[in-house]
């Protein structure tokens, strides 16, 4: 927990200042979780602080809260053409997604637990995005977005989730559902060199070709990609 | 044991009978939520966890015997899924259907239609109407005004991805009718009481962003989403979807 407020410090997430007249607090509270591999060993412990986001009120503390994803039309026509272009389908997945997103609105925290105050008043200040609050993937999706504008992608107007970057010798296709990203593209350099650049601004996380998406498992072999859903079907046949 | 090669019998009458008791609604709930993802691979059972989620408000014991047999379908076909075959070429191919009056407690059609990149089925959909057609022409033009909006969305959606298709998009349906209503722009006493928003498919018609061709009923592919079918004609279907099971190694 005590990394974990470093970690939030360092990342610029809040300043701590007395609260003023007249502004309302939201809660917060510690969220702990032991995340398990495949037979129940325990990897690791995790702990996430978390905001009370249903103690904000709308047009005080958070405006807007849509963020888009992509249409399933759209993951499926990028899998059809990766087949018949062969091209190369790579998959990444952001560490911490939502402490990057910057807030607009000026919202106040509690301290969090584990933080001692040192006269009545003190409150967070909030100024990066944290979990459970409102706006919380509206923040992220716009921080993701001007980023991606200024290392030159487009953004495809069929589908707001897709963005595009071409270049005289490679063409590669940017795909967000909220915090996992495909890439797609004819040329693995290219592609190579968006993750230098994403990791450079957020931490990501490498997960090489892509294999498993929202459920779908996705295999490629030399005669094509196959698409199914085998370990979601065993899960509702367990559920029954 | 029933014969397990259709995830849905062919005579379902009990489906629309009101006056059975609901029965278990919030696991039925539950199960037709995570069907409705499941759809995402496998579009065979597409029309009928479409049908069934009709039902939600008030599920009978009926209902859930029917979601039994879906479940059991599942079972016998777990890494049943899309394939893409690497040889297809980029060619957009859409079927359209309709099946009027399919609902025989509102009377309401069901619009379907399926759109291949040549092989590669990438988009469809089977949804109910939201207004009464009052004849089957009428009902297929409908389907048609939807699909065309799909195809539209694709071809832009192409542009986009730097694709140019080989050829303008191929629109079938096996109405004569409503192909005859898409094609004439002279005013039609019959086709009066159809709604202008339909007309778009005339206007895409003339901007050339597809031809619109005829099918024999028999080889329409999008049939499979409106109607339950017999295990021979589901099994032609499904091949011609692109559905191919692999047995990964677990």
């Amino acid at each position: 927990m005590q990394n974990e407020i470093k970690a939030l410090e360092a990342n610029d997430t809040w300043k701590i200042v007395d609260l003023p007249i007249g502004k309302t607090l939201i809660g917060c509270k510690w969220v702990y979780k032991i995340k398990q591999k495949e037979y129940g060993n325990i990897e690791r412990y995790k702990v996430r602080l978390v905001a009370k986001g249903y103690t904000q009120r709308e047009g005080i503390d958070y405006t807007d809260t849509y963020s888009p994803i992509a249409r399933i039309a759209t993951i499926r026509t990028i899998f059809a053409i990766t087949a018949i272009k062969d091209w190369h389908l790579e998959q990444l997945d952001i560490d911490n997604t939502f402490l990057h997103g910057d807030l607009k609105e000026e919202v106040y925290m509690n301290l969090p637990p584990g933080i001692t105050k040192r006269n009545i008043n003190q409150v967070c200040r909030l100024t990066k995005s944290l979990y459970g609050l409102k706006q919380a993937s509206k923040q992220w999706y716009e921080k993701l977005t001007s980023f991606l504008r200024n290392i030159s992608f487009t953004q495809s107007s069929a589908d707001n989730s897709l963005f595009l970057r071409k270049t005289e010798s490679s063409f590669v296709a940017l795909l967000i559902y909220v915090d996992d990203i495909i890439l797609a593209g004819n040329c693995m350099n290219g592609i190579k060199e968006i993750k230098n650049q994403l990791h450079t601004t957020f931490k990501i996380k490498d997960l090489g070709q892509l294999k498993y998406f929202l459920g779908l498992e996705i295999s490629k072999t030399h005669e094509g990609i196959h698409i199914c859903q085998r370990k979601y079907a065993l899960d509702i046949l367990a559920n029954t | 044991m029933q014969n397990l090669n259709t995830p849905v019998a062919k005579r379902n009458e009990n489906l629309f009978d009101q006056t059975l008791s609901t029965y278990d609604a919030s696991n039925y709930r539950r199960i037709i939520g995570q069907l409705l993802y499941l759809v995402n691979t496998r579009p065979n059972i597409s029309f009928i966890v479409q049908l069934l989620s009709q039902f939600v408000q008030a599920p009978s014991k009926y209902h859930h015997q029917v979601v039994q047999r879906i479940l059991r379908y599942i079972k016998s076909s777990l890494a049943q899924g899309i394939f893409y075959p690497k040889t297809s070429i980029i060619q957009l191919k859409a079927f359209s259907d309709s099946n009027w009056a399919s609902c025989s407690i509102t009377c309401y059609s069901t619009t379907s239609y399926c759109i291949y990149l040549e092989e590669c089925l990438i988009s469809w959909k089977t949804k109910k109407q939201s207004t009464i057609s009052r004849s089957s022409s009428k009902a297929e033009y409908s389907a048609l005004a939807t699909t065309c909006c799909e195809i539209q969305w694709l071809i832009y959606l192409l542009k986009d991805l730097c694709i140019t298709p080989c050829n303008i998009a191929s629109l079938f349906c096996d109405s004569e009718s409503a192909r005859h209503i898409a094609h004439n722009n002279s005013f039609h006493e019959r086709t009066k009481h159809i709604e202008i928003d339909c007309h778009g498919v005339r206007e895409k018609l003339e901007q050339q962003f597809f031809h619109l061709l005829p099918i024999r009923s028999m080889e329409q592919p999008a049939d499979i989403f409106t109607k339950a079918l017999d295990h021979e004609v589901f099994r032609r279907l499904v091949s011609k979807l692109g559905i191919l099971s692999i047995h990964s190694p677990a």
